[in-house]
């Protein structure tokens, strides 16, 4: 015990000496550009726009009232997302075993931890208990925080959605106008009481009229309050419930296959509040869990609320003279658009109510969830006629059960979640991250999700569609030297049954490998390859049956990004992707791009360009880029066709709790004389986007 | 401080080649590897990865490893290729320490009743300071209602680049040797070159490439780890057939069985089986 106590002693000087000399030789690279770096690998495989308001105001939280690094939970840590779900279990285990911090710098014997990280988090963690732990009655007017942001969007081209003549002619048109309009109001008192309200509209929804009389298309709120006696945290209002690793119950983003492969490995925490504008994805109601122990927490929740969906009423005959008549849902939709009157029919047809809890047993090296809901609609849900479709969910109520588990073991965690539905199938995801050194570390990922198994809010880490598909990820991270690492991971999987164009059973691979080459704290290199192995049906015209063909994709990116001065920030870009299908011949496609970013501290102003340049053969090569937006906001467009496209974002102050944003893009193709088809298609060949932002922090 | 620049310096080179091998290689469609010979689920279990590595199998491998030999070993293998009937190969091979360096005498069959497919061969391996060179002469002999033979050889190096790191090479057949006077059909020449990183006492690292004619490039990367004594978990992948393959292992003082099961995009998993006996060890 003694001896345990000096060898702490030493470790703790020895790192003082260490990070004292490390921060007072390098500028550390700020916080957010590592969130940043980060988000921008994990979301560059989809063409989406993500709102991270939520995460990086929680951060901000956290930067003005830092953690106590030796009370912090793994739930506060889960908002980090620079630190893997194996780095927060590591900061767990090992502050559980060696006892309490005594300097920050002891961050740095944490197995897992890297020097980039401790940076990264650095500003969210203390040693101190925070000023502010017990809150009175007039605290709620004084000291709580009150955030509006406001965005406008648009296209500038006219789309031929949006034309007046289609209103004449009767034709389906967008009735709403081009803006995408979106404000949010968040109190928050440090994390002991949240109260929020978002309200959105899409483009081409209608605004204070037609069938959105009240205003905006979408309105969330919630109420969250937090630590009072045996409440840990109630929440009224919109929620979401995220558990194990998502097999049954997982409302909200979740991070699925990125070059960060210790990320596959998901924290389920549970309850937490709803801000974002995803109009599907989330639970209404309430919810509240218990402490019920210091290792016993319990969750329970309750939620009502309205669907998307297209709903039939058909009738069928049951002798010949009486008849019924049934309704019938045929599809749901998630997209949250209700532009068309086809979108607007289609709004709100379906109750869906949702009971159910969550039991979290937790001591230092184990974590183990019992999780279960039930799910009933007002409506009966059909399956399709296609062959596909054989395996699909029918029915107005379903159970699921699940249980989660973590556990660290040594230099090994192993986790995974089982789930069972209502009608007997089951699901299971396993996998073990073992650091076998510190110079390297391995990830086996195991999922088996029959085609049958269904759960209404199943949203666990897979290839495709997330059912009917089995596989295996074997990763490792090998870091020869501080500057140096090489990520890689062959993903195997098999689809058992059919699928949406691909009419047999089929399987494929996904081999990654990126070696990441950062000489010094202002420079960072990359080189990545990847190679995807698909079967769908062939594209042979004279096939008389369709029987499959290979696609195989490669990517190729080199990637460099430095500061030139502390206040100037430069990423270089060059991709080339190729797709060859069956005997086909192959496509390629390149994208090349230059960012600059730079600050002028004096006047508060931040300005960032892109200028790039593609040309990919077809919509199959397309590149996936990230592109800084507004604040909070990340925007992942495909480049695909002959082109350049260029975007320019200032961020500027103009008073002291005022921030303002604006951004303008624009692409600009080569090869057509129309952008986009149907209600989007804008006569032209290029397409501009304009976004203004405000942000009010009092 | 010379020798630092110049231990950089064998680093960078080092690197270069891995990130060569990682990514230079494999930005092809890969359509087959070469699954002839008896590599011993060892290997197996790292993705099929050998060539830099010396073992009970080096007659197998890259004969430059029987320079490493200390004991008389005998190493047995089996495998069920994507556990079809018939689809196996059985293998025995002996290695005997000489005054300099070791000499491995091996044998091995696969097929079934109507084709059979059978290699005998004797091979050679020393050290010449820190470079190991090996060589083997191979019959084959291959039987379906005729019977076609040849006799080749293989060549192979192993380089202590440091205490860490190995680098290893070996051709197969390097002259692309023809059955009989029948010039049309030809053994092919396989060529590979790797590097094993021994990261700990506990860890080890590696990776090859391996380039047959007339087919893709196919580079792979396996880890082996030793979590307590005597025992051996290890795992591979690559861009071929192999996509992925795990393996255990047992190891006592006189004794080694290995285990391994890979995976084939199309075809399935293969398991694997093989003993290692040192007949003289203390």
């Amino acid at each position: 015990m003694v001896k345990q106590k000096i060898e702490k002693c030493f470790l703790v000087v020895f790192f003082l000496l260490f990070g004292y000399t490390a921060s007072s030789q390098v500028v550390p690279p700020t916080e957010d550009t590592q969130t940043e770096d980060l988000l921008q690998s994990v979301l560059e495989s989809t063409d989406t726009e993500v709102d991270f308001t939520d995460m990086f105001d929680q951060l901000e939280i956290y930067k003005r009232r830092p953690l106590n690094i030796n009370k912090v939970t793994l739930d506060e840590l889960s908002f980090m997302v620079v630190l893997s779900g194996k780095q927060i279990q590591s900061l767990i285990y090992y502050r559980a075993k060696n006892g309490p911090f005594i300097s920050i710098w002891e961050l740095q014997a944490i197995p897992d931890w890297d020097i980039n990280t401790i940076y990264a988090v650095l500003p969210y963690l203390t040693l101190k208990d925070s000023l502010f732990q017990k809150y009175k009655a007039k605290d709620f007017l004084t000291q709580g925080r009150h955030d509006i942001i406001m965005r406008s969007r648009s296209y500038i081209e006219p789309q031929a959605g949006y034309a007046d003549s289609l209103k004449t002619l009767g034709k389906t048109r967008y009735m709403g106008d081009s803006f995408n309009q979106f404000i949010r109001y968040r109190y928050r008192l440090g994390s002991k009481v949240s109260f929020g309200i978002t309200a959105e509209k899409d483009a081409g929804e209608e605004f204070f009229k037609g069938s959105n009389k009240n205003g905006f298309d979408f309105y969330s709120g919630h109420l969250m309050i937090t630590n009072i006696g045996p409440i840990k945290k109630l929440i009224i209002g919109d929620f979401m419930m995220q558990c194990g690793q998502g097999l049954s119950m997982w409302n909200g983003f979740a991070i699925g296959k990125t070059p960060y492969i210790f990320s596959m490995k998901r924290l389920g925490t549970g309850l937490r509040q709803y801000t974002s504008v995803n109009e599907a994805l989330f639970q209404r109601g309430a919810a509240i869990t218990l402490g019920i122990n210091k290792k016993l927490d319990f969750t329970v929740f309750a939620s009502k609320n309205k669907i998307d969906a297209r709903v039939d009423t058909v009738t069928g005959i049951i002798d010949s003279a009486s008849f019924f008549q049934e309704e019938q849902l045929n599809t749901f939709y998630e997209s949250g658009y209700h532009r068309t009157a086809t979108e607007i029919r289609n709004k709100n047809t379906t109750t869906r109510q949702v009971f159910g809890g969550r039991l979290l047993y937790k001591d230092k090296t184990l974590r183990l969830g019992l999780n279960g809901s039930y799910t009933q609609l007002n409506v009966g849900v059909v399956k399709g006629n296609k062959t596909y479709d054989v395996y699909d969910f029918t029915g107005k109520s379903l159970a699921s059960f699940s249980t989660d588990y973590e556990y660290s073991f040594k230099n090994m965690l192993l986790y995974g979640e089982i789930a069972a539905n209502g009608l007997g199938k089951v699901a299971a995801v396993n996998g073990a991250i073992i650091t076998l050194d510190s110079k390297l570390a391995v990830i086996v990922h195991n999922r088996y999700i029959p085609a049958d198994y269904f759960s209404f809010f199943m949203n666990p880490v897979t290839e495709s569609s997330g059912r009917n598909e089995k596989g295996t990820l074997l990763g490792f991270i090998l870091t020869p030297h501080k500057t140096l690492s090489v990520t890689t991971y062959m993903d195997r999987f098999t689809f058992g049954k059919l699928k949406f164009g691909v009419d047999a059973p089929s399987s494929g691979y996904d081999l990654f490998s990126e070696a990441r080459y950062n000489p010094n704290k202002t420079q960072q290199f990359y080189l990545r390859f990847r190679q995807r192995l698909k079967q769908e049906n062939t594209s042979n015209p004279d096939a008389i049956v369709d029987y499959l063909d290979n696609t195989l994709r490669h990517n190729f990116r080199l990637n460099g990004s430095y500061r030139t001065s502390p206040n100037v920030r430069m990423q270089s870009r060059v991709e080339w992707s190729r797709y060859k299908k069956g005997e086909g011949t192959a496509e390629n496609g390149y994208v090349m791009f230059q960012d600059i970013n730079f600050k002028i501290p004096k006047k508060r102003i931040d300005l960032s360009f892109r200028y790039a340049t593609f040309e990919t053969k077809s919509n199959d090569t397309r590149i996936y880029a990230y592109e800084t937006d507004v604040l909070y906001m990340f925007s992942i467009p495909a480049y695909y066709g002959r082109g350049t496209r260029f975007y320019s974002v200032i961020h500027f102050k103009p008073m002291k709790k005022v921030d303002v944003w604006l951004r303008y893009a624009q692409t600009t193709w080569y090869d057509r004389k129309v952008v986009s088809s149907g209600l989007d298609l804008i006569n032209g060949n290029s397409r501009s986007d304009f976004r203004i932002q405000a942000r009010i922090q009092l | 401080m010379v020798n630092l620049k110049f231990k950089q310096k064998k680093q960078t080179v080092i690197w270069l080649v891995t990130f060569g091998l990682l990514f230079f290689g494999s930005h092809i469609n890969l359509k087959a590897s070469n699954d002839l010979f008896a590599r011993g689920a060892r290997a197996w279990g790292m993705g099929n990865v050998s060539v830099s590595n010396a073992d009970a199998f080096s007659y197998a491998n890259n004969p430059a490893g029987l320079a490493e030999l200390k004991n008389i070993t005998f190493g047995g293998y089996a495998d069920n290729r994507f556990s079809i009937p018939g689809l196996g190969m059985q293998s025995a091979v002996l290695s005997i320490p000489v005054k300099i360096g070791g000499i491995g005498i091996g044998f091995q069959n696969m097929g079934f009743s109507t084709f059979t497919e059978q290699r005998f061969g004797i091979a050679y391996g020393r050290w010449f300071g820190k470079l190991a060179f090996g060589m083997k002469l191979n019959y084959l002999r291959m039987s379906n209602n005729e019977t076609a033979s040849q006799i080749n050889a293989d060549l192979g190096i192993l380089a202590k680049l440091n205490t860490k790191w190995t680098l290893g090479f070996h051709v197969y057949n390097p002259v692309k040797k023809s059955f009989g006077q029948d010039d049309r059909i030809r053994e092919n020449t396989i060529t590979r070159l790797g590097l094993s990183y021994i990261i700990s006492d506990k860890v080890l690292f590696c990776t090859e490439a391996e380039k047959e004619f007339e087919q893709n490039v196919n580079v792979r990367a396996g880890v082996e780890y030793k979590p307590v004594e005597h025992f051996f978990i290890r795992a591979g992948m690559g861009n071929g057939t192999t996509a992925q393959s795990f393996g255990l292992g047992y190891r006592s003082n006189q004794l080694q069985i290995d285990v391994s099961s890979t995976w084939h995009q199309q075809l399935g998993i293969t398991p694997r089986i093989s003993i290692i006996a040192w007949l003289n060890k203390k």
